[in-house]
């Protein structure tokens, strides 16, 4: 403050040390609200919806516990600003890597599947957490090589980093989960910027991968997926075709949505629920219940708060003051994004069936709680911009989308 | 003077492609939710009664209530044919899907059941190729311990469930057990039948008898349960009527209890009194002339009906229906109702109608006189009567009286001369009287019996006494292939080819008893059911046979006379009793069989209530065997006391 300020910039001096001084009560003020909101609503329509049947009571203490050590996850993260996790990109890659392989060597399985690992109180889905950690690493590759965003080879090795964990996940197998940590690096690039020619590209070679693993491979004898899972994500294309084999539970799901009508069967008349029709009811398929229970209505209440969720991401992106921090909210905005229409679709028959939580709705401990650490980031991102800055910013800003070079596209 | 206040987050908002890209991904938002929103409006509020019917035909599972089977009962109302509750043994495939432990599940079974097991097996493995998911049933009316049994052992007996059936049950046993018919679940034959098409695979269906013709009435329709099942289709208790059972209607007989009763005893009696000629077998059958109703109707031997219901039938089965040709026990076919199918030559029963045929053919009158010699020879060829003792003329009641055999030739070849003018007037009239055609009964398995003419001769010898391509005469044969008066002859004592079954010969003398009607005889009277008006089954006579008042009563007074006259064939017999019984014997002559006993008759004479036409296989001398059965029956009937009859069977002997 030893240099001469001329009238207006000593107003505005004062104003600012004032206004830096910004308190707990105003931090907590300055929390958005609404996407809280938003998700308290879905968590509470979560409890509803797994209280429902026999059993459902211990599913509903345990998702409260859940949630709560989530809440205290958001509120630590909220008031943690996310620069201080640039630094730590490659623990959290590495501790990515070592947390998803470590389902190898000492998860369980369950049908087929090795996703937890079991603790003395609850099984742990590395996977889950795995979705942040490997998106706070990536976000900081990225916005530490900001400049170079615009070259295909940088896009591919953000791809080949992303896809070491990404194809663990795969292997477990959880392609639910594997989708999700694609569709998070997609929103990422895209926000960063990569051109959308390399984008094209990228994708073009993600589709023929996808045609010769689905077909031509098996075709000439060479199985890159196990058969169920070749069934599970082409079944949704011709649902009739056999309901009792790996179509039967998503025409049990969309019996129960569609039986749901205007209103819902309520909790008692939602036959699928309780006589067991629908499998997974408490998490892959949740949305099914809701969708019997609570009908049409009940299905637009949860995507109307889905929707508010995702609009305050978005616009959490849009008011991230570091390229760090916006794409980070990217993509927490692809993991949301996808979880949400893969979850909902695969009820309804528009989607593949893969085992892919409903973010706050669906039972479990680990999802829930790295969803709400999520928004934790999230909130922490947003409650920066919103406190008054400094005129001048005392770090050097990463150049952003603007300031690169010109494509024809954009 | 002061600045604008600042805007913190100027410096930071989104510009240029950041802003564009950001937009596309709200887009993208709104993209797939409106493609969420669509396909949920098209689930949920478009189609969801499609989805309710899908949600309720997973969670419910749709169970057959079976109606109970109307009952049978006698024309007083008293049940003949009823409904018990019983345990059916099931198995449930989707339980046992491996062969091998199904097998062995069965082999424990069948040890339980005391039944074979390897025919089980066969039927099971059958039933599933059919249908891979339908219960099979394994036996039914198991006994009750053997459903404890079960039930106390549910895991060594997964995959068999027992299940609560109506089944028939006849309080009376072997009462007019010929009558009923059987039940059985519907064949894959009839099945494909289009006249059983509004029925399903496992519906129990009438087989024979009453319980087939009055099928459709008796059947009721049956009702459907929804029961709520979880995913792996367990019941979990709580069931839904979706359309009640409506019982079968009650069919009403004209069988009256108590004259089946004596017609059964006084049948076994007779037939059991005759064993020393040999007789075994017999029927016996009294219908009201006025209307065809039959109050009796029984075959001897007879049967329990309630054998057959048991799971054991297969052992029955094999029992009731052996067939022994080898020489050794007689062949008894209890499941033959000789009422309705037995086919007997009628013998001298079948006199009345050759007289009146040749009184309404003209070749003689009633007054004209004949002579009964011992002895007559046409064309070179003796024909005995068969009292040697007797030699005069005798006019037609004389002769029905007598059963003068030669009497009757003289009819047959006064007949036979004129025929081959006038169509053959024989058969004419006895195909009026109903004879060699069915007579139309309510029951299943009528036989048409025979009445041979020239053109059943023609075609029975071209069928079974020449080979094809060659002609049809074969002169090694002692025969030729035409009608020739010894046919005639024969036909016109009621020998020869001719074949009556009991009811036909009731029909005939129902005719002669009501004044020339030909009744269609039934046994149901009427269907009802409570709260519907009860429905009487209509029975239209076949015909009306004009024969005259003066025939009319020469023959019945023939008959009277042959029941009461010192010289009537039976008069040993009804001589003394107090009904007046006017009846005809019939001694039925088979090759390499002893005789078989006919008798027909109808009481009281003038006003005839009842017919009764009674035959015992191998029973000897109609007057003896078959009036004595007769006689049994009308006593019992009519509640008036048989004389004594110690005499008459000496003299008859």
């Amino acid at each position: 403050m030893s240099s001469i300020l001329i009238p207006g910039e000593r107003v505005r001096a004062r104003e600012l040390r004032r206004t830096r001084r910004v308190g707990v009560l105003g931090r907590i003020r300055r929390l958005d609200w609404l996407m809280l909101a938003a998700l308290a609503g879905v968590a509470a329509l979560g409890l509803d919806v797994i209280g429902t049947g026999a059993g459902g009571h211990s599913f509903v203490v345990k998702q409260e516990i859940y949630l709560a050590l989530g809440v205290l996850a958001l509120c630590v993260l909220s008031f943690i600003d996310v620069e201080r996790f640039r630094r730590f990109e490659w623990p959290l890659y590495i501790g990515t890597i070592a947390l998803v392989a470590a389902v190898f060597a000492l998860g369980f399985s369950t049908r087929g599947s090795r996703r937890w690992i079991q603790f003395p109180f609850f099984q742990f889905q590395p996977s889950e957490l795995g979705k942040l950690t490997l998106l706070l690493a990536l976000a900081a590759l990225i916005a530490r090589n900001a400049g170079r965003i615009g070259t295909l080879r940088f896009v591919v090795f953000c791809i080949a980093y992303a896809a070491v964990p990404t194809v663990l996940v795969f292997i477990e197998p959880d392609f639910g989960t594997a989708i999700v940590y694609i569709a998070s690096l997609l929103c990422v690039l895209f926000v960063a910027g990569v051109r959308l020619r390399h984008l094209a590209l990228l994708t073009g070679i993600a589709a023929l991968v996808a045609v010769a693993v689905l077909w031509a491979l098996p075709a000439g004898g060479v199985q890159v997926l196990k058969p169920y899972q070749v069934d599970r994500l082409t079944s949704f294309l011709h649902p009739e075709r056999n309901t009792l084999a790996e179509g039967y539970n998503q025409s049990q799901a969309k019996i129960a949505v569609g039986s749901g009508g205007l209103v819902g069967r309520g909790k008692s008349g939602a036959t699928q629920t309780l006589n067991d029709f629908l499998p997974e009811r408490r998490t892959d398929f949740v949305f099914a219940v809701l969708g019997e229970e609570r009908g049409f209505v009940g299905a637009m209440l949860l995507l109307g708060l889905y929707l508010v969720v995702l609009w305050r991401v978005l616009r959490a992106i849009a008011v991230a003051r570091t390229l760090y921090a916006r794409l980070i909210c990217a993509g927490v905005f692809g993991w949301l994004l996808a979880s949400i229409f893969i979850s909902v679709g695969m009820t309804i028959g528009i989607a593949p069936v893969t085992g892919i939580p409903l973010p706050l709705l669906s039972a479990g401990g680990s999802s829930t709680i790295t969803v709400l650490a999520a928004i934790g980031v999230v909130q922490s991102i947003q409650l920066r911009a919103r406190l008054p800055q400094r005129l001048l910013p005392d770090r050097q800003e990463e150049p952003a989308v603007g300031a690169l070079e010109p494509s024809p596209l954009l | 003077m002061s600045l604008p206040p600042p805007d913190p987050s100027a410096a930071f908002r989104p510009h240029g492609r950041l802003r564009l890209r950001l937009g596309a991904l709200g887009v993208a938002v709104v993209v797939l939710f409106v493609l969420l929103v669509l396909r949920l409006w098209a689930l949920q509020v478009l189609n969801t009664r499609t989805f309710v019917a899908q949600a309720a035909s997973n969670h419910e599972k749709q169970v057959i209530v079976r109606a109970p089977r109307g009952e049978i009962l006698d024309d007083k109302g008293r049940v003949l044919v009823r409904n018990r509750v019983a345990y059916e043994l099931d198995l449930d495939p989707g339980a046992v899907r491996d062969t091998a432990r199904r097998h062995r599940l069965l082999l424990r079974v069948a040890n339980m059941l005391d039944l074979e097991p390897r025919p089980l097996w066969e039927r099971v493995d059958r039933e599933l190729r059919m249908d891979p998911v339908a219960p099979v049933t394994l036996a039914t009316d198991i006994d009750v311990q053997l459903k404890w049994y079960l039930q106390e052992n549910p895991t060594i007996f997964h995959g068999l469930s027992v299940a609560q059936v109506p089944l028939r049950f006849y309080p009376y046993r072997t009462l007019g057990a010929h009558i009923y018919g059987q039940l059985s679940e519907i064949g894959p034959k009839q099945l494909k039948d289009p006249r059983f098409h509004d029925y399903h695979r496992g519906d129990v269906i009438g087989q024979s008898g009453v319980e087939r013709r009055y099928d459709a009435f008796l059947r009721g329709t049956d009702g459907v349960d929804a029961v709520t099942v979880d995913a792996f289709g367990q019941p979990t208790g709580a069931v839904r009527h979706v359309k009640a059972a409506v019982p079968g209607r009650n069919v009403r007989l004209t069988i009256n209890l108590d004259t089946q009763r004596a017609a059964e005893q006084a049948l076994a009696k007779g037939v059991r009194g005759a064993a020393s000629e040999g007789a075994d077998a017999g029927a016996i059958v009294a219908i009201d002339p006025s209307n065809g109703e039959i109050r009796a109707l029984a075959s001897y031997p007879t049967f329990d009906p309630n054998w057959f219901i048991s799971y054991r039938k297969p052992k029955f089965k094999r029992q009731l229906t052996r067939i022994s040709r080898d020489g050794g026990a007689p062949a008894h076919f209890p499941l033959l109702d000789r009422a309705i199918a037995g086919r007997y030559p009628a013998a001298s029963t079948f006199k009345p109608f050759v007289a009146i045929a040749a009184v309404k053919e003209r070749r003689i009158s009633t007054d004209q006189t004949l002579p009964c010699t011992p002895k007559a020879t046409y064309y070179h060829k003796a024909f005995h009567n068969w009292d040697q003792t007797f030699d005069g003329p005798i006019n037609l009641t004389e002769a029905l009286e007598r059963s003068c055999d030669t009497y009757f030739y003289k009819l047959g070849d006064l007949i036979f001369r004129e025929g081959g003018k006038q169509g053959h007037p024989l058969q004419n009239w006895a195909s009026k009287f109903g004879f060699g055609k069915k007579t139309g009964i309510d029951i299943v398995g009528e036989d048409p019996g025979l009445l041979p003419d020239p053109a059943w001769k023609t075609k029975f010898y071209k069928d079974n006494f020449s080979t094809a391509g060659t002609p049809n005469y074969d002169s090694n044969w002692l025969f030729d292939s035409s009608w020739n008066a010894a046919d005639e002859l024969n036909l016109s004592i009621g020998q020869g080819n001719l074949n009556v079954t009991p009811l036909q010969l009731a029909v005939g003398y129902s005719a002669i008893a009501n004044g020339g009607t030909v009744v269609t005889p039934h046994v149901v009277e009427a269907v009802q059911s409570p709260g519907e008006p009860t429905r009487i089954q209509p029975s239209p006579a076949k015909g009306h046979i004009n024969i005259g008042g003066s025939l009319l009563n020469s023959v019945r007074t023939g008959l009277l006379r042959a029941t009461h006259r010192p010289n009537g064939t039976a008069t040993n017999v009804f001589g003394q009793f107090a009904v007046p019984v006017a009846g005809k014997t019939g001694t039925a002559q088979r090759a390499d069989e002893p005789d078989y006993a006919l008798f027909a008759s109808f009481a009281p004479v003038p006003d005839p209530k009842l017919v009764t036409v009674v035959v015992i296989e191998r029973g000897g001398h109609g007057g003896v065997a078959g009036a004595l059965t007769a006689l049994d029956f009308y006593s019992k009937v009519f509640k008036t006391p048989k004389p004594n009859l110690s005499t008459v069977v000496d003299e008859s002997t």
